[in-house]
């Protein structure tokens, strides 16, 4: 009995609990409500190619964008102990970059003028520069990431506007679409496999370099991980940039799926998906210690929750609202207060349990 | 320390000249106060402000001043306010919504200046404003509806992608649509109106639709770019549209690249919204500059395109 109870304490003390039963409930809600949600279909689309079809696949799908925030958001968060506000509008500025440099100032293209590599490149280094932007005000002066990040929060769709002249280029070539949507003969949308490479390459990186340790150490302590040699400025600056390339990566599926940009109404309030993200994956927003597989669950639990209120017709107008109360009701459960509410009740029961068990031996 | 002051002073002083002998040099122009939408809210909208740039040239006597609303209701207003206060000769609206312009026509009446409406009717009592040059969107809506009853689908299951709520262009369709299901009992399995024009919007919106598990065959979208984001969404899912698909596409404004879609029969049908508005707006003045007596609602002629009688040379001979 003390066993089991001690493995129960330890998988509900796991950092990846509480993601994992959030994402858990959406999933258990679905298949007790709406079994349909699991459902897989292989349809022809309209050009004549396999299709794989489902809600599950739409999920994975349409959270690829989300998936990249809240990497680059974890880091910040850990780093910096605030989060970036102004990924939405960073995404329209990268975004209007990658097909400023592949229409020019034409409006209707119908052969791209750069090599799509170039302008990913190009849109990669534009989501870095701002994310530079928002590292040096964070790191050098001091000014809080919220209030730091409002700034291009604020000015970015504007400069987005202005990078393509006031135009509202399309482009009109197929293989542009493949990144957003499908190669031909490829069944699963290939956002998805970027996500799975992002996702992997991010693993990677925090198992063999320092980056998580560094972030973390300037999160709890700044002035200790600098006597240990660290230059937490730096620090906080690459995690920034870090953001930057998610951004920029996160753009380039986002106008590869539209093959088209309207920088004012791109990836509206994503910046708030991408904070939840990181919060239901049960890391402190105040920095520190991170989870990164957390988030990346948390992302995929905010988007499959975004599918789970469509697919029960709630307009699109009220998604917010419902989103909302789901959230107050996770973010509460994690807590500090209620956590040591059921740490305390659940204690007692042990205690209790425990005694019972002493007397019938 | 002296050479310091000579230069700001020449520099000064030629700025003054440039500054001075640049009114001097033109012709008194008539200025024209032009209150637009937003920059980047669709192609239609890119090619109506092109327009009215080509058109209203410093060449052709005219000083124009665009305003952009982005978006919002209470800044075109304001800027409207902004431009009676400098007097301009002319105001031109384009409203986003078509109520609430009564102080801004009262404003411009006091001072004497001519009221245009351009594109969009707004509410506006006949003696409020001096002419219009617009598009009669119901009658645009019902041009679509007449021809998708002649489809005789049998059953219709529409999903309506209504454009920028409050807009005339949405008001005007979607009435147009809406009696038209009514008298025919056609189902509206969905609708909903955008925050604007663009494709992200209606894949988002399809997009919820489809995972809703809605069926439908007919897309009925306000506009040709929305059409195209429903598109997307479509293709994401698997489900097959156009001339040989299973679900009717419905677009309006026919741009250039539209009517392509509309070849290729990706579009079944395309309804045509004007968006040349710059060359009428000239003579429109011109014509009240010389006293001559102004048609003071004027509709634009507009035509429909059907993917089944398209022809390539059309869309070859299309301007914008």
């Amino acid at each position: 009995m003390a066993d089991i109870v001690s493995i129960i304490r330890k998988i509900t003390k796991h950092h990846l609990f509480v993601p994992i039963i959030c994402l858990f409930l959406v999933i258990l809600f679905n298949l007790i409500d709406n079994p349909q949600f699991f459902r897989l279909e292989m349809r022809t689309s309209s050009a004549g190619y396999p299709t794989l079809f489902g809600s599950i696949i739409s999920v994975l799908n349409n959270g690829t964008e989300l998936v990249f925030l809240a990497i680059g958001m974890t880091l910040v968060t850990a780093a910096s102990g605030g989060q970036d506000i102004s990924v939405g509008s960073t995404i329209a500025i990268a975004g209007c970059v990658i097909m400023r440099v592949l229409c020019g100032t034409e409006t209707q293209v119908y052969e791209l003028h750069n090599l799509v590599i170039v302008a990913v490149v190009l849109g990669c280094l534009a989501g870095m520069l701002a994310g530079a932007f928002n590292g040096i005000l964070v790191s050098v002066f001091r000014i809080q990431p919220m209030v730091a990040t409002l700034i291009l929060f604020t000015a970015g769709r504007s400069i987005g506007s202005m990078v393509l002249g006031g135009n509202k280029p399309m482009v009109h070539v197929d293989a542009f679409s493949y990144w957003g949507n499908f190669i031909p003969g490829i069944p699963i949308p290939t956002p998805i496999f970027f996500a799975l490479a992002g996702v992997i390459v991010i693993f990677l990186v925090l198992k063999f370099t320092n980056l998580a340790l560094y972030a973390q150490s300037v999160g709890i302590n700044e002035n200790a991980s600098r006597l240990n040699g660290l230059n937490p400025r730096s620090v906080k600056m690459m995690t920034y940039i870090i953001m930057g390339v998610c951004v920029g990566i996160a753009a380039f599926l986002q106008v590869s799926r539209q093959s088209s940009i309207n920088p004012i109404t791109i990836t509206k309030n994503i910046e708030m998906d991408a904070i939840l993200a990181v919060a239901l994956g049960g890391n402190a927003l105040s920095g520190g210690k991170f989870s990164m597989a957390g988030s990346v669950i948390g992302a995929y639990t905010i988007q499959a929750l975004s599918t789970t209120l469509s697919t029960h017709n709630v307009p699109s107008e009220g998604v917010p609202a419902y989103k909302a109360i789901i959230i107050i009701l996770i973010v509460i459960v994690q807590a500090p207060v209620v956590k040591e509410f059921f740490g305390k009740f659940w204690g007692n029961l042990t205690k209790k349990s425990s005694g019972t068990i002493r007397k019938v031996a | 320390m002296k050479k310091v002051f000579a230069v700001i002073f020449t520099f000064l002083a030629l700025f003054s000249i440039v500054v001075c002998s640049a009114p001097a040099l033109a012709a008194p122009l008539i200025t024209v106060g032009f209150v637009q939408t937003n920059t980047n809210e669709s192609d239609w909208r890119t090619a109506n402000t092109k327009s009215m740039q080509t058109a209203l040239t410093k060449e052709a006597g005219f000083d124009l001043k665009i305003v952009f609303g982005e978006g919002s209701h209470e800044k075109q207003v304001a800027d409207a306010q902004a431009l009676i206060q400098e007097e301009v000769d002319y105001l031109v609206i384009a409203g986003i919504q078509s109520s609430g312009w009564e102080s801004v026509a009262r404003s411009a009446k006091d001072a004497g200046i001519p009221l245009i409406m351009v594109d969009r009717k707004l509410d506006l009592a006949e003696d409020m404003y001096t002419a219009m040059v617009c598009s009669d969107f119901e009658a645009e809506g019902k041009k679509a509806t007449d021809w998708l009853k002649a489809q005789n689908k049998g059953e219709y299951n529409i999903v309506h992608i209504q454009g920028d709520a409050g807009s005339s262009a949405q008001l005007g369709r979607s009435k147009a649509l809406k009696d038209a299901a009514a008298a025919n009992g056609w189902k509206i399995v969905h609708q909903q109106a955008m925050k604007g024009w663009d494709e992200g919007l209606a894949t988002a919106e399809v997009t919820n639709v489809i995972d809703a598990g809605t069926k439908f065959n007919v897309i009925f979208s306000e506009n040709d770019n929305m059409a195209r984001g429903a598109e997307t969404a479509m293709d994401n899912a698997g489900i097959t549209y156009g001339k040989n698909g299973s679900v009717i596409v419905i677009a309006f404004d026919a741009n250039k690249w539209a009517l392509q879609l509309v070849v290729d029969g990706k579009f079944n049908l395309d309804v045509e919204c004007n968006p040349l508005h710059g060359p009428r707006i000239v003579k429109l003045i011109n014509d009240i500059e010389a006293g001559k007596p102004v048609d003071k609602n004027a509709y634009v002629d507009e035509e429909i395109f059907d993917s089944a009688t398209i022809t390539q040379a059309i869309v070859d001979a299309r301007p914008y």
